[in-house]
């Protein structure tokens, strides 16, 4: 404890006085007489007494001297000094990746704990606390109220998504107002060069040492073969440790295969898993003893890719050309052969293809002719129109239409867009008949068809936590439910923003309108890797209080109040019993 | 004899009697004349004529019988009761020694004469001396050196009036240092029991002038209270005033009830307030 003024002491005046008023008291010498009745009291005192023999039983002194004295040390300004944080303003930077669960107690739970701490010696300076991420969240700005930053910091949690920490960082220092500001990262490890060319700003990275073992599936890939589904799961231990455990790749449909496995410090292995029953959802999962669990477990789906497209020669350029600007391979093919082809959506006008195995984009017809047309194109609420609205588009002509197919554009009442019954498109015009090519919304469309004829119907997509992307979900209702193992997660508003995917790894199911899809969030492969590293500090703010006061003057008025309260007491009880 | 009285003090006490002017009451013989005869009074007893008694008082019935002359007395010349009540309150301890000298002094008197004695302690669990005659003087002194220390809270209160029943004296000693209210009482009760009340009052030098000095913590014998007092003049010249109104109110609720007030100084001896006092007072003769 210390004092803030010391000039208080000559407060100590007062004790003095009382002592000094208890020693030169009247010192009475005692005389019986036969009556007390014609004297007169000359001083109304409570009782005199020779003073050193009743001092020590003198409570009502102690009690006064010792509320004067508190008196004294109020009046000298008593406080608790405490160690606080560098600088003016603090940026707490909270990595909220999947890595932070490594450990147990987990790093997320140690750093949450050296917050807590750190907030506390803050002493009410300002402080800011943001996540990391892709979108770098902000949760409290300059707050200066304990209370409520320990509450943020209680409601931290991982998002599991890569802790991106160069845009964290660049957040954080748009944020920070000047250099007396300390940039503190809580994180398990922080490369140095990051902040190598930094300058301006204090940084404090508070890392992990721990060692931590961690064996990893890295990569979980399923492949049709002749002989039926395999699995190919890449398995990395990147502890210090050796790993025993067990491999066990499952179906949703129930079959399962196990594998005992051994993994020496930093081997890596790849297991091949033969002969699987035809299921589309499958998962590996790693059990092994080892600090970081979330890595252990992954889900894949058995899909076909979207990469390729087979365009008939004989359509217009700007088809292929559409194409090759989404980035897709495409692959010119006679019109004669391109019936032969398998593996990947084919884009045509052969009516007669319609019945191949492989998914069609039709674009006009080579079986009718094409009649004049004249008007603008009403466009149902289809997903292909998502991201390719067709308002300004111009059609000259159009072919008939089929019949029993789902019309999902016309223009005056007549089909422009069909879907069959299958899944194709079909575009009963030719490119040449339309300005549509010249749209923006034509290669939308055109990724949105291939999207749509490609995919599984069934399977939204492979996501990293928190991503965000464009997927063509429409439903009647606009809503859609994500599900996990069953129970209600949230849901996601058509319309409101891009779909973003769940944060926690694992299988989700994503429902609307009845149509059910699976959708997969995986951690990065930046998430399965860990990495310790030092605490450590960069720069130095400019500021030099280091010591926090807190005052002791509330805490010792009290104790005085007491005092009064027990000397007022004893001075009534000693009046009643006298 | 724990009395210290001078030798020979006895002897010259029997020189003195108490004098009263009241009714002598009593139905036994006594040795006081009576001022006054008549038919009125009963029949006592007979006595031999002596040279000098009242021809007048000879029963001239007995003579013719026995022709020897005697004298036929009256009632009204017999005993005199006489009462003595000693405060022995705490604040008496200081005079204890006088008292008890002034109640021997005073009951010898009375014995020595052949008239009946009481004399009760305050409120006391002693038992009353209750004696007549001469030869009661010595049980009288040994009653008077057994009487135990004043340890009495209050007197007047409590005083214990009963054996003073038709007493024809009532002697009270005491120093009179309670309030008026108490002694009022006390009078008042006395004044049924006797009509011719003396009160003894005595006092010590002490009480009178203080002669304390500095700061004194002075200590009520009797009720313990304690009381904080500077001395100064102006706190002995308050004294002196609120003693000296106590002593009026005294004398004057005497003067209301018909009782004699004595102030007697321990100081002075008993010889002095004795022989000097009370014989000039006529309380004795």
């Amino acid at each position: 404890m210390n004092f803030s003024n010391w000039l208080g002491l000559w407060a100590l005046i007062m004790p003095l006085a009382v002592i000094l008023y208890y020693f030169f008291r009247k010192k009475y010498t005692d005389q019986r007489v036969s009556t007390v009745m014609f004297w007169e009291e000359t001083m109304k005192e409570i009782r005199a007494s020779p003073y050193l023999k009743k001092l020590q039983h003198h409570l009502l002194f102690y009690l006064q001297l010792a509320a004067l004295f508190l008196c004294v040390v109020a009046l000298m300004g008593p406080f608790l000094k405490s160690e606080t944080l560098v600088g003016n303003e603090f940026i707490f930077i909270v990595d909220t990746s999947a890595t932070m669960l490594a450990g147990s107690p987990s790093q997320f739970e140690l750093q949450r704990e050296n917050m807590m701490k750190l907030v506390e010696q803050a002493g009410g300076k300002p402080v800011t606390i943001m996540t990391t991420g892709a979108n770098p969240q902000l949760l409290i700005r300059e707050e200066q109220d304990t209370d409520n930053l320990v509450k943020a910091i209680e409601q931290l949690d991982v998002e599991y998504e890569s802790e991106e920490m160069p845009k964290a960082l660049l957040f954080a220092e748009s944020l920070a107002r000047d250099e007396s500001t300390v940039i503190h990262v809580f994180t398990d490890s922080l490369d140095r060069k990051l902040l190598a060319g930094k300058t301006g700003f204090a940084y404090v990275v508070h890392g992990q040492d721990r060692p931590i073992s961690n064996a990893a599936i890295r990569q979980f890939g399923l492949a049709e073969s002749d002989d039926g589904l395999r699995a190919i799961v890449q398995i990395a231990n990147t502890g210090s440790e050796k790993v025993e455990g067990e491999v066990i790749v499952s179906s949703t449909e129930g079959s399962e295969i196990r594998q005992r496995i051994e993994l020496d410090a930093g081997a890596e292995i790849i297991m091949p898993f033969e002969g699987l029953t035809d299921a589309k959802l499958w998962s590996a999962e790693l059990q092994v003893d080892d600090d970081y669990k979330e890595d252990n477990k992954i889900s894949t789906y058995v899909q076909q890719t979207v990469d390729q497209v087979y365009v008939d020669a004989s359509l217009q350029e700007l088809v292929s050309n559409g194409f090759e600007s989404l980035g897709m391979e495409t692959i010119a093919v006679e019109s004669t052969v391109i019936g032969q082809q398998s593996k990947a959506m084919i884009v045509t006008n052969q009516t007669a293809l319609l019945d191949h195995p492989t998914p069609i984009l039709l674009f006009g017809r080579n079986d009718e002719s094409a009649v004049e047309v004249s008007g603008t194109i009403e466009s149902s609420s289809h997903e292909l129109f998502t991201y390719a609205p067709l308002d300004k588009v111009y059609v000259s002509q159009l072919y008939p239409a089929f019949k029993g197919f789902e019309t999902i554009a016309s223009i005056e009442g007549q089909p422009f867009i069909q879907v069959s019954p299958r899944g194709d498109i079909v575009v009963l015009t030719d490119i040449e008949m339309t300005d549509w090519p010249l749209s923006p919304s034509f290669p939308l469309f055109l990724w949105s068809a291939a999207l749509r004829l490609s995919e599984n119907a069934e399977f939204l997509g492979v996501f990293e936590p928190n991503e965000h992307r464009a997927v063509s979900l429409v439903s009647a209702g606009g809503e859609w439910e994500i599900f996990k193992n069953g129970t209600y997660s949230h849901s996601y508003h058509e319309g409101q923003g891009a779909f973003v995917a769940p944060s926690k790894p694992g299988v989700y199911d994503i429902v609307g309108d009845e149509k059910s899809k699976t959708l997969i969030v995986r951690l990065s492969n930046e998430e399965k890797t860990l990495t310790a590293g030092k605490s450590y500090a960069i720069g130095e703010a400019a500021s030099k209080e280091t010591t926090v006061r807190y005052s002791v003057v509330p805490w010792v008025v009290f104790a005085i109040l007491l005092l009064l309260f027990a000397e007022w007491e004893v001075y009534r009880r000693g009046i009643i019993t006298r | 004899m724990t009395l210290e009285l001078p030798t020979g003090w006895i002897r010259h006490l029997n020189r003195f009697s108490i004098a009263t002017k009241a009714k002598i009451r009593g139905h036994h013989k006594g040795s006081h004349r009576s001022a006054r005869f008549g038919s009125s009074l009963d029949f006592s007893d007979f006595r031999e004529y002596h040279v000098g008694d009242d021809v007048r008082h000879i029963d001239w019935n007995v003579y013719a019988r026995t022709e020897k002359v005697y004298i036929k007395r009256f009632l009204d010349e017999q005993e005199m009761r006489v009462h003595l009540l000693l405060d022995d309150s705490k604040s008496m301890a200081d005079k204890w020694l006088y008292a008890k000298q002034m109640a021997f002094s005073l009951g010898i008197m009375v014995l020595s004469h052949d008239d009946r004695l009481t004399m009760s302690i305050g409120s006391s669990e002693t038992t009353p001396f209750r004696k007549k005659g001469k030869s009661q003087r010595k049980v009288f002194e040994y009653f008077m050196a057994g009487l135990p220390n004043p340890v009495a809270k209050s007197f007047a209160r409590h005083a214990n009036l009963y054996a003073a029943k038709d007493s024809t004296v009532l002697f009270i000693l005491s120093d009179g240092l309670e309030p008026l209210e108490e002694w009022q009482y006390l009078f008042r009760q006395a004044s049924r029991y006797s009509h011719d009340i003396r009160f003894l009052q005595l006092s010590v030098e002490n009480e009178r002038t203080p002669m304390f000095l500095g700061d004194v913590r002075l200590i009520d014998l009797e009720t313990e209270e304690p009381l904080n007092v500077t001395m100064g003049a102006q706190t002995v010249e308050a004294y002196a005033r609120r003693r000296e109104l106590h002593q009026k109110g005294l004398e004057s609720l005497c003067a209301k009830y018909g009782i004699r007030l004595e102030q007697l100084h321990i100081e002075d001896g008993i010889q002095h307030g004795l022989f000097k006092q009370l014989a000039r007072n006529k309380w004795i003769e």
